[in-house]
């Protein structure tokens, strides 16, 4: 007794395992019940005497499945998920395991209280109906009536009904025919189906499905990007636009900015463009003398007419002003020398003739005829 | 810009007749006018930049569906028709490039003609700093702006060793480069192709903290006394940006305990990071507007990069309905502000409002009437995750296909498509934007943009393959299958054995009917495609890999050759079944032996149809409706007969 009052309190998870393996128990209980005349497996008569406790007792039953049922939705475990298939599969695994618990429990209460094989059916097939069509009649209408006195115990409390009680005074009702030959494949699909929606006591796994389907009942189809109110941190609009004060790391993330966007050229034009950009190429639009910094601003004429350096120094005629003309017609023609190297160049002749003069003057003295004629 | 720029050109009053004019012509108007009463006005010179002329031409350029790219072009044998392959291709020119260039700085001494006067700076081999290289400060600020790192570092040294000073100046520009790059080498600006590709790499490198404590940035910024502004800015840079979140914000604190004033990027980088220093949203949150309140005490003009960092920020929440709340309020504030939003910016809007397990929300439409038609250019890093994202919205989250047929027509609006991002990304937007259409366009329009995208912008990754063909089984368009299966056979999706079952069931399933013309070629076609099949899976179980035949497979193989008349080669597949029965998993279906014995009826070959009865006896399945048909569809011989009968006793002679 005492221990299936425990057993009771421990709610369905402990109770389904533990009611089968209290059989003996019960069955010692039901027994010693038996004794006194009182068992359901007697003929009509004493349970037409009894008919009153009876009644109660399977009210009684309702209810205790009832508390069994509620907490079994209570513990939140074995309600299908949304969204999550797998996880519904599973569930639905546990869910048939949870049941299969169920109906060899009342397959056990069963055989308890019937002898007959249609008995123990028609037991069993009431239990689960009670069980799986949850406790909506196992309401304790009968919870305000006054206990029998042979159940004293009970009377105590909702809480502490138990099994033996109950099923001291169970009646049988012969006169109806075992009602169902279902499959236990069917009660199972009729227990799923008849359970009540989840209550909201879960709310926390239950909001985003909820969410979305309001979301998307309500949806206007606009998102107003900027109407909404605005945070109200920057008050003043117009203040200064401040500049980077690191200078290397602006240029630097400039670059890596623009790479970002840099693809492989789609096409020569693109290369070119590419190549523009590293300096590998001369740049459009077109002129030789690109890059040519250091001699911007001299005139083409420096470059070609260079007697201009011989008229301060060279001799008019002679064999010194031919060799002088030729230098300067062949630095005229030189496109690798400025113009400052090229008067650096006759200047240097112009010093070298100056230091050789001597020389020069006693050659042109000893052999006047032969330089003529040269 | 022909008509805009005559119209500038000419005297108001003019413009103002011409427009007036209604139905004459712009242009017709403006070469007409100037002759009559005005003088001749000589345009002012337009300034252009030196890659202008090129920039206009290579827009007349469109881009080519039919060719592969650019880069490929050199030799028609190395076009690539896998994404492996153009990967390859791509890199390997890329790599000979890097050899010539190794070579060259390998052997300077042999490169000495300089054929350009005055010689390109380019082309000269790069200065090498050694342990004993005489240098100085110039040397050191040179190879600062050009972001040479590691020279930079060593010279650094170098001048350190020596003892010679070193402006402060040039000391922070020093740490800014260091911070920029976290002392490591950057790649290369040149190396384009390695760039357009790296990203299939790097995608998990991202997540955790790369900065390098105690490194020689932290050396840097502490000879740096008294700590300027600038000292702490490039630090806290530098951490933030490789997530060394902790210790940013402790610097951050730092200088705001010494009442240092720092400027608006150095805040942004932080914003950008909340979400490593805070675990909840309502924290983020609460930090980031504390960090917003603070700049705005600090009269600092925000700018884009606050407002995508906020929206980064923000998009971290998982509480999707703060995240949105926040963004709504972040948006018209910025706005006030005029700051205008940049790609980065809606980026950031998709995936805060489009969850994936978060309420569906048409976000995008707004967006898309925002930038609609537009052209952007880069202004943020994260501009180039726009496209790729928005299609993905489009495909996973609202299966819309007029919105995606939009993104397009945004991404290929004047230079957008800049903003692609890199092969990575561009293989993403367009798989979803193909898997997309083929759900929800009809087969004929859906194989229209196919045509256009596959194989030289895009190349179907085998899933995306599988999309199409379910596309096409639903559709029933047998007619695309051969033209499809080329193309697998092209990127060699071949050792697919789903795609493979998927294909053979399609033919098989979709009787070409004879009366249409389109079918008429259809039956040789897949007898083609079967036969072709059978012998690349020939050829791969001999190499080992991991496709192998079914009996389903060769069954709906036999069927196809039966079907495209191509009974030779039935038989040849058939005795391959027949032989290797206890081989290969499973059996033909009974259908498929059915086709095959009809048509041995018609080639007249009983031995044919008795070695598939044997099969079909041998293999447990239906086998008197295939003895009687044979029974009557031939005039058997008495060696036929007793076989007949001996596989399936007297019962077919019985009607």
């Amino acid at each position: 007794m005492l221990a299936l009052c425990s057993v009771q309190r421990l709610g369905l998870r402990s109770l389904l395992p533990a009611v089968s393996k209290n059989v003996g128990l019960a069955s010692y209980s039901s027994k010693s019940k038996k004794d006194d005349g009182y068992s359901s497996s007697d003929d009509e008569k004493p349970s037409k005497k009894k008919e009153k406790p009876v009644e109660t007792a399977a009210q009684r039953l309702n209810r205790l499945l009832g508390t069994m049922q509620a907490t079994d939705r209570l513990s939140g475990a074995d309600f299908p998920r949304p969204g999550d298939a797998n996880r519904r599969k599973r569930e639905a695994q546990k869910q048939e395991a949870a049941s299969k618990n169920v109906l060899t429990a009342a397959k056990n209460i069963a055989s308890m209280l019937g002898t007959s094989e249609s008995e123990k059916k028609q037991t069993e097939s009431e239990l689960l109906a009670k069980l799986l069509g949850h406790g909506n009649e196992s309401a304790p209408t009968v919870a305000g009536d006054a206990q029998p006195a042979d159940s004293a115990q009970a009377a105590s409390s909702d809480k502490d009904l138990n099994l033996s009680d109950l099923i001291v005074g169970m009646k049988i009702d012969r006169r109806q025919q075992p009602q169902d030959e279902q499959t236990r494949g069917e009660y199972v699909r009729r227990s799923l189906a008849s359970r009540p929606k989840p209550k909201y006591s879960d709310r926390q796994q239950q909001r985003p499905q909820r969410h979305i389907k309001r979301e998307a009942e309500s949806f206007t189809g606009s998102v107003n990007l900027y109407g909404g109110d605005a945070l109200g941190i920057f008050k003043d609009t117009q203040l200064p636009s401040s500049t980077d004060i690191l200078t290397t790391w602006s240029q630097l993330s400039e670059r890596e900015l623009s790479l970002h966007a840099a693809h492989p050229p789609a096409n020569y034009f693109e290369q070119m463009v590419l190549w523009t950009d590293q300096q590998k190429v001369w740049r459009f639009p077109i002129n030789n003398e690109q890059d040519w910094t250091e001699e911007v601003d001299v005139d083409f004429s420096e470059h070609i007419f260079l007697e201009q350096h011989l008229e301060e120094w060279c001799p008019d005629k002679g064999p010194i002003r031919h060799f002088m003309e030729l230098v300067c017609v062949g630095l005229s023609k030189n496109p690798y020398v400025t113009a400052q190297e090229k008067k650096e160049h006759i200047l240097w002749f112009r010093d070298y003739f100056e230091a050789k003069k001597d020389i020069l003057k006693d050659l042109m003295n000893k052999e006047p005829a032969k330089s003529i004629s040269a | 810009m022909y008509l805009s720029r005559h119209l500038r050109l000419l005297p108001k009053a003019n413009i103002a007749r011409s427009l007036n004019g209604g139905g004459v012509h712009y242009t017709t108007a403006s070469s007409a006018a100037p002759a009559e009463d005005s003088p001749i006005q000589i345009p002012n010179r337009i300034q252009r930049s030196p890659t202008d002329l090129l920039q206009a031409l290579a827009g007349t350029v469109g881009r080519d569906s039919t060719a592969p790219h650019y880069k490929y072009h050199d030799d028609p044998f190395l076009i690539p028709m896998s994404n492996a392959a153009k990967r390859t291709y791509a890199m390997s020119k890329e790599s000979g490039r890097k050899a010539a260039q190794w070579i060259k700085e390998e052997h300077r001494d042999l490169f000495l003609h300089h054929e350009a006067q005055p010689a390109i700076e380019k082309f000269a081999p790069s200065m090498v700093f050694t342990e004993d290289s005489q240098v100085d400060e110039t040397s050191l600020s040179q190879l600062i702006s050009q972001g040479e790192l590691k020279d930079a570092v060593l010279v650094y040294s170098l001048l350190e060793k020596k003892g010679v000073a070193i402006s402060s100046d040039l000391k922070q520009s020093l740490l800014e480069l260091v911070c920029f790059y976290n002392n490591e080498d950057p790649l290369p600006e040149e190396w384009i192709e390695e760039r357009w590709f790296l990203q299939n790499n790097r995608r998990r490198e991202r997540s955790g903290k790369t900065w390098k404590d105690g490194d020689l940035a932290e050396k840097l910024y502490s000879e740096i006394e008294p700590k300027t502004p600038e000292s702490y800015a490039a630090l806290i840079r530098g951490m933030a940006k490789y997530l060394q979140g902790e210790r940013a914000f402790a610097l951050l604190q730092e200088a705001a305990e010494k009442r240092i004033q720092l400027d608006t990027n150095t805040y942004n980088s932080i914003i950008q990071i909340v979400s490593l220093l805070k675990d909840t949203a309502e924290q983020r949150w609460q930090l980031c507007t504390d960090l917003l309140q603070e700049m705005s005490q600090q009269k600092l003009r925000p700018n884009i990069g606050t407002l995508n960092a906020v929206l980064e920020c923000i998009s971290t929440f998982g509480n999707f309905k703060l995240a949105r709340t926040a963004a709504l309020k972040v948006l018209p504030e910025f706005k006030q502000l005029g700051v205008n939003p940049s790609l980065g910016t809606y980026y950031y809007l998709l995936i805060i409002f489009c969850r994936e397990r978060g309420p569906v929300s048409h976000i995008i439409v707004d967006i898309l009437n925002d930038i609609g038609g537009k052209e952007l250019s880069i202004v943020h890093p994260k501009d180039t995750y726009f496209f790729a994202t928005a299609m993905d919205v489009c495909r996973n989250h609202l299966h819309d296909k007029s919105l995606a047929k939009k993104v397009d027509a945004l991404l290929h609006t004047g230079k957008n498509y800049d903003l692609i991002g890199d092969s990575f990304k561009e293989s993403i937007y367009y798989r979803n934007f193909l898997a997309l259409l083929c759900q929800t366009e009809t087969i004929e329009d859906f194989m229209q943009t196919y045509d256009q995208l596959v194989p030289n912008i895009y190349i179907p990754e085998p899933g995306i393959m599988e999309e199409i063909l379910r596309a096409v089984e639903i559709n029933g368009a047998v007619e695309h299958v051969p033209r499809i299966w080329s193309d697998m056979v092209v990127f060699d999706h071949t050792h697919r054995e789903s795609l493979l079952l998927y294909v053979l069931r399609i033919m098989v399933n979709n009787k070409p009917s004879t009366d249409s013309p389109a079918h008429q070629q259809l039956p040789e076609q897949c007898a083609k495609v079967a036969l072709d099949m059978y012998e690349k899976v020939e050829e791969a179980v001999k190499r080992l890999r991991k496709v192998s035949f079914t009996g389903q497979m060769l069954g709906d193989i036999l069927t196809l050759l039966v079907r495209g008349d191509n009974f030779e080669k039935a038989t040849e597949v058939f005795a391959h079944i027949d032989k290797n029965q206890h081989r290969i998993p499973g059996t033909p279906s009974e259908t498929a032996l059915q086709e095959f014995v009809e048509a041995s009826i018609q080639n007249k070959s009983p031995s044919q149809a008795l070695t598939a009865l044997q099969y079909a006896v041998d293999n447990n399945m239906e086998s008197s409706t295939l003895a009687r048909r044979i029974h009557n569809g031939f005039t058997l011989n008495e060696t036929h007969l007793a076989k007949l009968k001996s596989l399936v006793g007297e019962s077919f002679l019985e009607k």
